[in-house]
Order: C-alpha cells, then sequence, then structure tokens
C-alpha cells in the first residue's frame, strides 16, 4: 500500500514555491443541531419549520429571530441563520461562507423507501447509525461499512501526498485535540500540539524553565549509542520527537497573530494557534497541511436553546477571528476552514432537546469557496417528508460525506483521477471522469 | 372370539376418526388466539406489527393472557411490564435484551438510535431473523415503539453500537426531567469533549 500511494503520489499535484494550502477541519462532537443553525424563512418551509419543531422553533420576527441570509442559489426559497451567528452570517452574505445541506454519512445512495427494505435490497448503510462513535468514525474514515483494519481520509491523504508535497519531518497532519482517527494513515500520523503551541514529552509551554532541563537531559539519554537495535530505534524516535517539537516550538513562537481572539474561547484560541502555525509555514518547510480541531458538547438532548445560544456565539467569534487572521498573515485564499459532526438531530422535540439522526447542514469557510451559496439539498422541514426515514425527523442524507471531502481534497491537491484512491465509495455517487467537482463550492479544478 | 375382535377394531376406527375430526375442528374452527400464530422461525409479516396498543394504563395487565407461543430467539421481553415487575427492572430487561441481541446477530448490525428501529429489528427484521420480542407484545405501540410503563415511548441513547443507554420518561411522561428511570451513564448526553471511537 505504501508503495502503491508513492507511486501515486508521483501523479500528484507537486506544489509551486508558493503554492501552499492548508483545510482546517471543525468537529463539533456530539451532533449538532444544524437545523436551527440554517433555518427557513419561506413562509410555506418556514411555517413547516415552526410547526415540526414546536417548542424549539426560533421566531421569525422580534426578539431572537433568524437572521435573514442573501442566498445566491435558490431561487424562490429563503433562509437565515441562528440569531448568535451575525459574523457567519456577514461571511456568508460577503460571499466567503457557503453552507452544504443534508450531508452525512452514506455508503451509496439510497431511497427512504431503500433504507426500509434494505434485508431484502441489499443496499448497503453506515454501521450503528445514530450511534456517537460509530457516527464519528464513520466521519473520519469516510468508510462507514466498515470498522476494521481502516484509516482516516486524511491519514490516506498524507500517505499519498507529504513525501512529494512537504519538505519537512513534521507531519502534514496536526490534531489539536489529541487522538482522531481522521489524521491516522498506514505510514503517517499526525503532530499533536494544542492552543499554547507543540506539545512536549516532558511539558507544555515554554521553551525554557526546567522543562527545557528536562528535555535536554532526555534528549542526552537518547542520544547514546545503544548495542540493541530496538532499544536504539526507541532512543533515535524520541531523540527526533523532542528536535522536531523544539523546532516547531521556536518557529510557532516566532509567528506573529496580531488579529485578537477571544481568551475564554476554547474554538477561537486553538484556531489562534491554527493562524500561528500557518504562519510559520515557511519556516516549517510545509505547503499542505490539515488541521483537525475539536469543539465538543453539542449533544443537545436536553436545553437545546439555551445551550446553542452560548455556543454559536463562541463559535460565531471564533471564525471571524480565524477569517481576520488568515487574512492578516494574506493566505486567506490558501486556506479552506470546514465544519463536521457526527450527525445531525432529529427535528422533531424530545421537549427540551432533540435526539439523534443523520444528515445535516454544515459550514464551508475560505477564500477559495463560492460562498453566500447553499449546496446541495436543503430538506423540507416536515415530518414525513421525502426524506424522512421516521422516528422523528430523522433525515436521510442526499449528499455523502465523500463528496463533501472530494472537493475539499480536490482543491488541496488529489488528482481527480486519485479521489476513490482516499475515498473508496466516492465512485457510488459521483463519476472521476467529469471535468467538474462533485458539489461546486470551490469551483475551480 | 372373532366378533370381539371385530369390535375392537371398529372401537379403534372411531378413535382415530374421533381425533381426526378434532384435529380438523382445531385448525378451522377452533379461535385464532389457540392456534400458533406463526410457523417457527418466521419473521413477522408487516402486517402483523404496530398493530397492538399498549396496556392500559387503567388495567396494566391487559394483553398479558394473549401471548403466543414461542417465537424464533427467545422472548427476552417476557417479563417487561408485567404486573409484579417495575420500571426499574423493566430497563435492566431492555438492556439485557440489548446485549443478547448483538451477541445473537454476530455477523449482522444491531441497529441503533430510535426505538423504532431497534424493535423492528428485535422482532425479526434483521438478516438473522432472529426475534427478541412478540410482534405482538402488550407493551408495543402502534408505531412499533416500546413504552414504559407509562405510556411514554423509552429513548435510547447509541454512545455505541454496544454501549447504548435507555431512559424512561417516569412518571411525568416528559423526557429529560428530574423522575426519568435510566440504565447507566450511557443514557445521559455526551458532554465530554472525545472526538474519537
Amino acid at each position: 500500500m505504501n508503495t502503491l500511494l508513492n507511486l501515486k503520489a508521483s501523479a500528484a499535484l507537486i506544489p509551486e514555491p508558493n503554492d501552499y494550502r492548508a483545510l482546517v477541519c471543525v468537529f463539533l462532537h456530539g451532533g449538532y443541531d444544524s437545523y436551527n443553525v440554517l433555518v427557513p424563512t419561506s413562509s410555506t418551509e418556514y411555517a413547516d419549520y415552526r410547526a415540526t419543531r414546536s417548542n424549539l422553533a426560533l421566531p421569525a420576527t422580534g426578539t431572537g429571530a433568524v437572521l435573514p441570509l442573501t442566498v445566491a442559489n435558490t431561487p424562490g426559497r429563503t433562509f437565515g441563520v441562528h440569531p448568535g451567528l451575525p459574523r457567519v452570517r456577514g461571511l456568508f452574505n460577503s460571499g466567503k461562507l457557503a453552507f452544504l445541506s443534508n450531508v452525512g454519512a452514506l455508503v451509496e445512495p439510497s431511497t427512504v423507501s431503500e433504507f426500509w427494505n434494505q434485508s431484502t435490497n441489499g443496499k448497503r448503510y453506515p454501521l450503528a447509525l445514530f450511534s456517537h462513535s460509530d457516527q464519528t468514525q464513520h466521519w473520519q474514515t469516510s468508510i462507514p461499512q466498515s470498522r476494521t483494519g481502516i484509516v482516516g481520509w486524511a491519514g490516506r491523504m498524507a500517505d499519498m501526498l507529504n513525501a512529494a508535497t512537504n519538505n519537512s519531518a513534521l507531519a502534514m497532519n496536526i490534531s489539536l485535540a489529541g487522538y482522531n482517527m481522521m489524521q491516522v494513515g498506514e505510514d503517517t500520523t499526525f503532530f499533536s500540539m494544542n492552543a499554547d503551541g507543540p506539545q512536549r514529552l516532558t511539558g507544555d509551554g515554554n521553551s525554557s524553565g526546567r522543562f527545557r532541563v528536562q528535555n535536554d537531559a532526555l534528549r542526552d539519554l537518547c542520544s547514546q549509542t545503544h548495542r540493541n537495535l530496538y532499544e536504539q530505534a526507541f532512543a533515535d524516535q524520541v531523540k527526533d520527537s523532542i528536535d522536531l517539537s523544539r523546532a516547531f516550538g521556536d518557529a510557532w513562537n516566532n509567528s506573529q497573530v496580531t488579529t485578537s481572539f477571544a481568551t475564554n474561547n476554547s474554538l477561537a484560541q486553538n484556531l489562534r494557534s491554527i493562524a500561528k502555525t500557518i504562519g510559520a509555514r515557511q519556516a516549517l518547510g510545509v505547503k499542505r497541511q490539515v488541521f483537525f480541531v475539536v469543539y465538543g458538547g453539542w449533544d443537545h438532548h436536553q436545553e437545546l436553546l439555551a445551550n446553542q445560544a452560548y455556543m454559536l456565539p463562541q463559535l460565531d467569534a471564533a471564525f471571524q477571528g480565524f477569517h481576520d487572521a488568515l487574512v492578516e498573515l494574506g493566505v486567506w485564499n490558501n486556506v479552506v476552514t470546514f465544519t463536521s459532526s457526527e450527525f445531525a438531530r432529529t427535528l422533531r422535540s424530545n421537549g427540551r432537546g432533540t435526539d439523534h439522526a443523520w444528515g445535516g447542514n454544515h459550514m464551508i469557510m475560505g477564500g477559495p469557496v463560492d460562498g453566500g451559496k447553499i449546496y446541495g439539498q436543503y430538506p423540507i422541514i416536515r415530518f414525513n417528508s421525502p426524506r424522512d426515514i421516521g422516528g422523528g425527523g430523522l433525515l436521510l442524507p442526499t449528499t455523502s460525506c465523500d463528496e463533501y471531502f472530494a472537493e475539499l481534497i480536490s482543491w488541496f491537491g488529489v488528482p481527480i483521477s486519485e479521489l476513490s484512491t482516499i475515498l473508496p465509495n466516492l465512485t457510488n455517487f459521483y463519476s472521476p471522469s467529469l471535468s467538474a467537482r462533485p458539489i461546486g463550492f470551490i469551483p475551480n479544478i | 372370539m372373532s366378533q370381539s375382535l371385530h369390535s375392537k377394531r371398529y372401537g379403534i376406527a372411531i378413535i382415530g376418526i374421533a381425533v381426526l375430526g378434532y384435529l380438523l375442528l382445531h385448525m378451522l374452527v377452533l379461535p385464532e388466539k389457540f392456534r400458533p400464530a406463526n410457523r417457527e422461525g418466521d419473521a413477522p409479516a408487516d402486517s402483523d406489527l404496530h398493530t397492538r396498543q399498549p396496556r392500559n394504563e387503567e388495567n396494566p395487565t391487559e394483553g398479558a393472557a394473549t401471548r403466543n407461543p414461542p417465537i424464533r430467539g427467545y422472548d427476552a421481553f417476557a417479563q417487561y411490564g408485567v404486573a409484579d415487575g417495575n420500571a426499574v427492572e423493566d430497563l435492566r430487561i431492555v438492556s439485557n435484551a440489548l446485549a443478547s441481541f448483538h451477541l445473537a446477530v454476530k455477523n449482522d448490525d444491531l441497529p441503533t438510535g430510535s426505538n423504532r428501529h431497534l424493535m423492528d429489528a428485535m422482532r425479526g427484521r434483521n438478516k438473522s431473523g432472529i426475534q427478541l420480542i412478540r410482534a405482538d407484545h402488550p407493551m408495543l405501540n402502534a408505531d412499533g415503539e416500546i413504552v414504559d410503563r407509562w405510556g411514554t415511548p423509552l429513548y435510547f441513547h447509541a454512545i455505541s453500537l454496544i454501549n447504548v443507554g435507555v431512559r424512561s420518561a417516569g412518571p411525568d411522561k416528559e423526557m429529560w426531567t428530574d423522575d426519568d428511570l435510566t440504565s447507566g451513564p450511557a443514557a445521559n448526553p455526551v458532554t465530554e469533549t472525545a472526538h474519537h471511537p
């Protein structure tokens, strides 16, 4: 597999000297209720929304009303966003951010009827639908029909592209949330950091003080020659890790971002750390990077309205700050930020919140994005609508994660002909022979 | 001697005819509830599902006497909702049934999430055809959902395939309130920022 991917890397795009590109995945863990984030406001559709969501429906007018969007590609249909997202609304209306509707994990296209007759029609579906951990894994591997022997889609991409695109010991994938499956490859893994920079073996943060003494001591130990090959290999690994962490830390510390980020906002602080890392790209010798950050706590079975009223403004401020920082660094056109979440939530209120469902709406932000548009198919917010599989408004996705990710990794540098190597189920939804990307939110190939 | 032998033969013939007649009567005339509803091993037909109303709150034992003969699998819900049980024990029964189903349907996948999906699977809509609950269980409502002793459908909170919490709305019939009954921590929302399986 390694040889195969390396061979394929030779066919991949080898970046020009100043061609830097980064993907930033903001994973909204818990399953965020995206049908109160992007809300239909046309009279008939809003009436359906209002009746269906009952006590959880946002008002169309007055205090706490949805903020109207100027949507360029939904003639006859109007939409708004949650009142906690005024900056996201501004980014959308200025063409810098787009929504993708009713996207979720799928193995192949399906109708509701086919879903309910899957035991006889042979259609395949994601394993353990509506389960947190399984659906998280599916979003991160994009192989939802399997649980074993698989790695993440960004990991597979790093296996293919890293050697050809990055002249650095630093991994292409960088996580600000510890372990995640998305960034694990067969031959590559991720570099772990946090809002304060790189994580170190003997301590966090500062490159001076007692942690530096501890690191120096450990490095000296590992610099000894060992007779046993395994001991030598382990010592080399640890020493390389210390050196890489130190080099990364120095570059990160020297990277200046003056944009202000909210200090009591974990997502904002993580995005600031990513911005500083992007600012250090030349010192680090990298041209392709994938960042993974988690903003969790969206499992809103209860107090949905209050929780979203608190959490969405945090996301709103973080996105605006990240936008401003990327503009400051001159890389707005080189970075695409996108949201993921293991599933969306039921249309039906359980009285205080909503429960696990399937397809939902996501945000894509960046200079390369043809923003101000809603891509995919925004569903009818009504029980027993054509995409409702029942059980309280669980919407069968109309766009697969594979199409979503294919659009992103195609822009990132994976040739169209190699997309299905990274996303094996993609050809169930999209023909790589087409000259256009699967969805179109990043229009130019 | 010969007449006696003849009499015996007549007697045996009469008894045989009587037995055959009884069996014929049993098949054609006796009430439906005294006949096997399905050949053993048959999965329930769609028309069999969702036809029974849940136990009447004023008469909580209604329906208990009309249960059918054995199903394919085992009747994991036999004691669910019985008059001498209790709501906590009911949740334990459901949790055990989930665990049993996961073990029994090894190469299939136990659907997770909605009550209806789970109960459909447990009624036999799975590749193995294994049933753990009767299609006419009195605690299934018209939508095919298993309900608690107060008539509210249970909620299944799927952390993972094999870690599914069960929640009853309790006496107030409102989910996610203080009187809810739960099968354990998995029944609560995910609050940590864990992001990997």
